[in-house]
């Protein structure tokens, strides 16, 4: 296979593009950069998801690089999703030969429809500003129950919050998982959203959290599609090198916009990337 | 409680593997469009050192150090609650690599 210098200069700014909004939102962009890979492209569905991968583990890293050092990141929260995305990843791989990925397709696509609309919607401002005298301008965390505060570069404040309804998201996770293991994607779409609307963990919280969450998810595709050796580099590291340009971009954006933007732009995202899992499915 | 003594650690390792990783995709790309040639042969881990053009094996490389560096971060994680004597964080943060690796070893398989 080979990939003209055109092609190169479309996979860099496919990459620069997903990148920010991955980053600015929590998503790793592998819903919209398979069907890009392979309608626009040409290339197999096989090399797309492969690279997709890929793309979506440099979103992560990138951005929960600087996520993390910020305290935007609550791990422990993230890991104890990361159980049920891991253990639906698995339990996706197990019964992917009994439900067609049509189906599932449209199933995630009105799941997403349905999560899109709540987040235009939502009022999903959670957390509790305790003031910015004498604090430092760096997260924590807090153990049980799980929480933590940030700094809100926003309105110059730290901003505390407690995770509530658990199982909320353990299920959300455990079903992005699911899709993941059967289509080929993050799951970050769900995430944050569950995170977001149905624990009232705060949006930057949620989205730098579901950022550090699908690197991990992602890294176990990569090496399943690696092995049997689905990988082209010359796809991938475009693809890879606009992603890490774009998600440093979108980063900075992310810690002065508004919870309302993000949500909005969350919304949006989701429902557009909704019709593009409708029309595969019924495709 | 409050904890984020972890976050400092995993922020490096995070950040350090998206520098190397991106500088050895940087310095691939460059060497690929230079030669002239932008082949893109489909690789596995064990042509890293053998097969496929050098430009496409330095993009592997990278490739490789941004894939790995998301378990790296869980790993350091580990080290960081184990510090910390949060027995429960780090056992969660060692069945999700437990689970991960099941699932990679399951898919190869």
């Amino acid at each position: 296979m080979t990939v003209g210098l055109l092609a190169l200069v479309g996979l860099v700014l496919l990459g620069l593009v997903s990148g920010s909004l991955g980053a600015l939102v929590g998503i790793g962009g592998g819903v919209v950069i398979v069907p890009a890979l392979t309608i626009l492209f040409g290339f197999d569905i096989k090399t797309a998801i492969a690279a997709s991968l890929v793309a979506v583990a440099v979103t992560s890293i990138t951005a929960s690089g600087r996520y993390v050092r910020l305290g935007l990141v609550n791990t422990r929260l993230a890991l104890t999703l990361e159980l049920a995305t891991a253990l639906g990843g698995l339990a996706g791989g197990f019964i992917g030969t009994l439900v067609p990925a049509r189906v599932l397709s449209v199933v995630f696509g009105v799941l997403l429809v349905v999560t899109g609309i709540l987040s235009l919607r939502g009022h999903g401002e959670h957390g509790e500003h305790v003031g910015a005298a004498g604090v430092e301008r760096a997260g924590w965390e807090t153990r049980r129950p799980l929480g933590g505060a940030f700094w809100d570069e926003r309105t110059a404040s730290m901003v505390s919050y407690t995770a509530k309804r658990l199982p909320i998201g353990e299920g959300v996770s455990f079903v992005a998982g699911l899709a993941s293991g059967l289509l080929g994607v993050g799951g970050g779409v769900l995430k944050v959203p569950a995170m977001n609307l149905g624990m009232d963990v705060p949006v930057k919280v949620a989205a730098a959290t579901s950022s550090f969450m699908i690197g991990v998810t992602a890294t176990a595709g990569l090496t399943v599609y690696l092995g049997r050796g689905f990988l082209h580099p010359g796809v991938a590291a475009p693809l890879a090198l606009g992603v890490l340009a774009g998600a440093l971009v979108g980063t900075r954006f992310a810690g002065a916009a508004s919870p309302r933007a993000l949500r909005t732009t969350l919304g949006v995202i989701l429902v557009l990337v909704a019709v593009v899992m409708v029309i595969r499915g019924a495709g | 409680m409050k904890s984020d003594s972890g976050h400092a650690l995993v922020a490096a390792v995070l950040r350090g593997g998206v520098a190397l990783g991106g500088v050895l995709l940087a310095i691939g790309l460059a060497i690929g469009i230079v030669a002239g040639d932008t082949s893109t042969p489909a690789l596995r881990l064990t042509d890293l050192f053998a097969g496929g053009p050098l430009h496409a094996r330095l993009e592997l490389a990278g490739i490789l150090v941004c894939g790995a560096t998301p378990g790296m971060g869980v790993l350091a994680l580990i080290g960081a609650r184990l510090r910390e004597r949060d027995w429960a964080a780090a056992a969660t943060a060692t069945v999700v690599v437990g689970i991960l690796l099941v699932g990679m070893i399951i898919g190869h398989v």
